[in-house]
């Protein structure tokens, strides 16, 4: 978010801009200070005026380690380095340039105002404001000496005075103006820090909600489309391992993104995330939860296959549901995949089922089975439908299913 | 949304707002410098009428900037520049022309400063590499100008010396306040990213406290009902036509809470806290059935929540007048933010006027009305 400096930095920021921007503005000024003396010498050869543009030399060279090196060492070096350097430019010029009329000749102007951007170190209107202060007292030192030994009249010079009253005044306003930022900048830059907490918050939300929607409403769903008498011992399974996370783990500890990223790769490239994205395709909306982690443990095979039977059951519930809305929801244990798809639409009553029904018989039932897998159908009229796919993983690896699911939302 | 310039208004919003006074006292001073100087030098004038016409482009600039200054008018841009210092640069011309014949010294002149004066005052609202350049293009003008004039004054000097007499100003101020630009920029962009990083390992601090908060508010929902449902079906072995029924309904409230949940977006709960923290309406303050709030980006999300937090705030705020409003219209999402005080117009939008500065930054088109006792701020905004 580029809401600015905060209030407590602000001082110091500007205190620093100021001063790299009086060092540029002073290095202007005796570059041209150095230009005029360079063009007064090539008109007038007789004179010996180069020897004013060697003495500035110190002052630019000194500028610039200043401009890299703020310390006090460095802003006291600077002046008393600048008070001879100006001596001797003011002495030079001076003594060689005629039509010079007094000490506030512009020429003379220029190299004050470099001394006067000291910049100098310190936090703070006043500090700048001393500093501005003590550089234009030394150079007018060394020019008022300069000139009482060439004999050149005295004379107050507007030009480096008015930049002075210009810069004090500048300052006071920009130090009076901070009261406003004081008073703001802390409430912007507290709501940046809520905005991101309450981003972060809203994403583990949804990840709660995914996590609960693929556990506790999957299997709240199981029951009521199981039939009356003895609990499946999947199902009981399931139940326990709910209770068991609902009462004691941590729900919502956080995956390093490393998992993520390449569990989101291996996912992109499953089957199954596939066939999704072909009935995507199709104009069907897919909501996918759960342990997508899970489809990468498939081999080949049984990866393709159950890719396959997914694709057959949205498409039967583009064809078939009135609904264009599927969910997919992926759960994961140690000895097997299930994937669940489920509809809203207007599901069906098994005996009713015509040969329009074949295709999951055929497509969905038999692919399954022929790779160890098993397939279950919930529906009836009015309700939606649900078809729960279950492939054995190949080896007995992992065993987080829930654990796993946390980690992984899309 | 307008494309964000590397200025300091764009990066540091109420730094920018903070230096409007500074703005308004700078275009003050250029007119009061132009009159003086023109009293001062009054004795080389030999053309009074180009003289008050060169002013009066000085008159011209020194409004246009401080108009275009508005935080409300923001961001400045660079036709603004452009304008303000072609009429400084003609104010020179002018100013130069009615001394043609009479001009004892070029140093006096106020042209030369006045161009430098123009890119000072640009500071906050301009890029540093644009004041720069429109800075030196300034100063080989007020040169080339210069050089002019020294045809007609008596003088042995070189030409030369006259150009850089009057490019000087022009340059050290141009040159000086870009730097400054610069500078405060990057400190801005480099504070930028050493608080993200702050923001970050708070937030991974807080990340471990907040998920414990969640689930509890989740675990609070499931002990309810489904907890000693599972326990009582898990005990029994086998289920009941009842639980079929028990199962079916439990769901639906789960989906129904959270559905609710899913409805609510950012901007219902900064209203809300926002609310709770005083006293006054909830969530039906906003009305954004399409959940429009969604698109915005976190910038904007900032903004948004900083302003609602100040206005909730306000010792002067009538919390019952306080709604906001999101609707899509054909060149995007436009927000309404309606708020009623019990005060007088000036101190409000003073108390508030540093967080418009920010949505003005983050939002396009951003209008502020203040009809008391309501304060209505209108802006827009594209899908994120």
């Amino acid at each position: 978010m580029s809401i600015g400096l905060p209030a407590h930095l602000r001082p110091q920021a500007v205190s620093r801009a100021l001063t790299l921007a009086g060092h540029v503005a002073g290095l202007v000024c005796l570059i041209a200070a150095a230009g005029m003396v360079v063009a007064v010498q090539a008109a007038n050869p007789q004179l010996i005026l180069w020897p004013a543009v060697i003495a500035l030399l110190p002052l630019i060279v000194m500028l610039a380690v200043l401009d890299r090196y703020r310390s006090m060492f460095f802003s006291v070096s600077y002046l008393i380095i600048g008070g001879a350097s100006v001596y001797w430019f003011a002495l030079t010029v001076m003594s060689e340039f005629e039509p010079l009329t007094g000490t506030d000749s512009f020429v003379l102007s220029l190299p004050r105002i470099a001394l006067m951007f000291v910049g100098g170190v310190g936090v703070g209107i006043g500090a700048s404001i001393a500093w501005c202060a003590i550089g234009l007292v030394i150079a007018e030192i060394a020019i008022v000496t300069a000139a009482v030994q060439t004999g050149v009249d005295l004379a107050p010079d507007g030009t480096s005075l008015s930049s002075f009253v210009g810069v004090v005044v500048a300052l006071l306003l920009l130090g009076a103006s901070q009261r406003m930022v004081r008073r703001a900048q802390p409430s912007i830059h507290r709501a940046a820090r809520d905005e991101h907490l309450s981003t972060l918050r809203y994403g583990i939300e949804a990840k709660a909600a995914a996590v609960m929607h693929d556990t506790i409403l999957g299997h709240l769903a199981a029951i009521s489309a199981a039939p009356e008498g003895a609990l499946s011992s999947d199902l009981q399974l399931q139940m326990e391992r709910d209770l068991e996370i609902l009462v004691g783990e941590e729900w919502l500890t956080v995956g390093s993104p490393a998992v993520d990223v390449q569990a989101r790769a291996e996912w992109r490239q499953s089957q199954l995330f596939l066939a999704i994205q072909e009935s995507r395709r199709l104009g069907l909306v897919v909501d996918i939860s759960g342990d997508i982690a899970a489809a990468g443990r498939l081999g080949p095979a049984r990866s393709s296959a159950l890719g396959l039977a997914v694709k057959q059951c949205l498409i039967n519930v583009l064809k078939h549901s009135g609904t264009d809305v599927a969910e997919v929801v992926v759960y994961g244990s140690g000895s097997d995949v299930s994937v669940m798809v489920i509809d809203s639409g207007r599901g069906f009553s098994e005996t009713e089922t015509g040969s329009d029904r074949l295709g999951l018989r055929q497509s969905v039932r038999r692919r399954m089975e022929a790779v160890g897998g098993e397939v279950q159908v919930w529906s009836s009229p009015g309700r939606g439908t649900s078809v729960m796919i279950r492939v054995p993983v190949p080896t007995g690896e992992g065993d987080t299913p829930l654990a796993d699911a946390l980690e992984v939302t899309l | 949304m307008i494309a964000r310039e590397q200025t300091v208004q764009q990066s540091d919003p109420v730094g920018a707002l903070a230096a409007r006074s500074l703005t308004l006292l700078g275009c003050l001073g250029m007119v009061v410098y132009a009159i003086v100087m023109t009293v001062v030098n009054s004795a080389d004038i030999d053309n009074v009428g180009v003289a008050i016409v060169g002013i009066g482009m000085i008159v011209g600039a020194a409004t246009l900037i401080a108009v275009a200054a508005n935080p409300l008018r923001a961001p400045l841009n660079r036709g603004v520049h452009i304008a303000a210092m072609g009429l400084g640069v003609f104010g020179l011309a002018f100013n130069a022309a009615s001394m043609w014949q009479g001009n004892a010294f070029i140093r006096d002149d106020w042209g030369p400063p006045m161009l430098g004066f123009i890119s000072l005052l640009m500071v906050p609202y301009r890029p540093p590499r644009e004041i720069a350049i429109l800075g030196a293009l300034a100063a080989v003008f007020a040169g080339f100008v210069a050089a002019l004039e020294v045809g007609i004054l008596s003088t042995d000097l070189p030409v030369m010396i006259y150009v850089i007499i009057a490019a000087t100003p022009v340059l050290a101020m141009s040159f000086g306040g870009a730097v400054f630009a610069r500078a405060v920029l990057r400190m801005v962009h480099r504070w930028h990213s050493r608080a993200s990083s702050a923001v970050s390992a708070l937030a991974n601090e807080r990340k471990a406290g907040l998920a414990r908060s969640v689930q509890q508010d989740r675990v609070t929902i499931l002990n309810r009902d489904v907890v000693p449902f599972f326990a009582a079906v898990l005990e029994r072995g086998g289920l009941l036509g009842s639980d079929r029924t028990r199962a079916s309904e439990i769901s639906e409230s789960i989906r129904r809470l959270m559905v609710a949940e899913v409805d609510r977006s950012w901007l219902d709960l900064v209203v809300e806290q926002a609310a709770g923290a005083t006293r006054g309406p909830a969530t039906e303050a906003v009305h954004d059935p399409e959940r429009l709030a969604v698109a915005m980006s976190t910038d904007q999300r900032t903004a948004v929540r900083a302003a609602i937090v100040a206005i909730f705030g306000h010792p002067a705020f009538e919390p019952r007048g306080f709604d906001v409003r999101i609707s899509r219209t054909s060149a995007g999402y436009a927000t309404t933010i309606r708020a009623d005080f019990a005060a007088g117009e000036g101190g409000i939008r003073a108390d508030l006027a540093p967080y418009l500065a920010v949505l003005r930054v983050v939002f396009s088109h951003l209008h502020a009305d203040f009809g008391p006792p309501t304060l209505t701020v209108r802006f827009s905004y594209d899908k994120h």
